[in-house]
């Protein structure tokens, strides 16, 4: 009985212990549950429109609230600037633009949660 | 959240009075799942514990309560915020300058053998108040201090040890996980694992 509970005591603390350090190494981040959204093209119609195509490329199960496009000569153009923004309830999404590309335009897309918002890398055209 | 924690206090130490029971104290490592294991790093808390029966009695089924503390840092100095106002996103970011949670729990812990050495097996409902104090700026928007009280009800199934050293001292180690049932602090916030380690005096009538 006594050797009985000793190996209680010791089992125990493998369980205890193991946990811990199991919970202890599971390292989440903020990152982690923000949507990660990617440039898929900018495609020119005629002179004077374009068509630009983003996409989400994981979400970690959170629900995205708003997508959408920033634009403008600057290489990293703000989120603020020429902004779409877009509820399309879908992992990608596009948006019809009227502009003439007659010089270099940066293009980003963008997608948000409830944790916060995320920004793809610019592609220029 | 002061009156409360203090009449909490004042009411744990009017009951130990009452009858076999142990008053002590336990420590806690917070380990955030849910909502917050992106925001708070894993944090320490301590509880002081008032649990009814006593060594003598053997009475396999005891009742607790406890009040205790803790605070949690961020794992980051800021993060990503938003508002859509006038069909745009405006983007902005949030600082987190305190979160601290005081939980207010009762459970039960069963003890299916006798001995100076047993194991449990327990649940407790917590009620957790919350103050939360941060820093938000969105672009155009705001860019302010604000506080915000919380609450939070939650459940932890929890499972452990106690061992009686002497006549008068129970030491206590277990784990448990607590899980969000209700509240206004978001999703899951206080869901978490706790491995915790106690030790009780035994005051006897």
């Amino acid at each position: 009985m006594r050797k009985n509970k000793y190996y209680l005591l010791i089992g125990s603390f493998v369980i205890f212990f193991g946990t811990v350090l199991n919970w202890g190494c599971k390292k989440e981040t903020l990152n982690d549950a923000l949507p990660v959204v990617k440039m898929v093209s900018v495609q020119q119609l005629g002179t004077d429109s374009v068509i630009i195509k983003g996409t989400i490329i994981t979400n970690d199960g959170n629900d995205v609230l708003y997508e959408g496009f920033c634009y403008g000569t600057d290489p990293v153009p703000p989120i603020t600037e020429n902004q779409v923004l877009l509820q399309s309830d879908s992992t990608n999404f596009s948006a019809h633009l009227y502009m003439k590309l007659d010089s270099i335009r940066y293009f980003r897309c963008f997608a948000a949660n409830s944790f916060g918002y995320a920004v793809s890398v610019p592609v220029s055209k | 959240m002061v009156k409360i924690l203090s009449a909490t206090v004042f009411f744990l130490i009017i009951g130990y009075g009452n009858a076999l029971a142990q008053f002590g104290v336990q420590v806690s490592y917070i380990a955030p799942d849910g909502s917050n294991i992106y925001v708070f790093k894993p944090s320490i808390g301590v509880e002081i514990k008032y649990t009814t029966g006593g060594l003598d009695t053997n009475s396999r089924a005891r009742f607790g309560f406890s009040v205790g503390y803790y605070k949690m840092n961020p794992t980051q100095d800021t993060f990503p915020n938003y508002k859509v106002a006038n069909n745009k996103l405006w983007p902005g970011y949030d600082v987190v300058k305190d979160y601290s949670v005081v939980p207010i729990g009762a459970g039960i812990e069963y003890h299916p053998f006798e001995g100076k050495l047993t194991p449990y097996v327990g649940m407790d409902v917590d009620f957790f108040i919350i103050n939360f104090s941060y820093h938000s700026y969105v672009e155009t928007q705001y860019n302010d201090d604000r506080t915000v009280s919380d609450w939070a009800l939650g459940a932890m199934p929890k499972i452990g040890i106690t061992y009686q050293s002497g006549q008068n001292w129970v030491i206590s180690a277990g784990i448990g996980y607590s899980l969000q049932i209700a509240g206004s602090s978001g999703v899951n916030s206080q869901s978490y694992l706790k491995p915790f380690i106690g030790i009780s005096y035994y005051f006897k009538k």
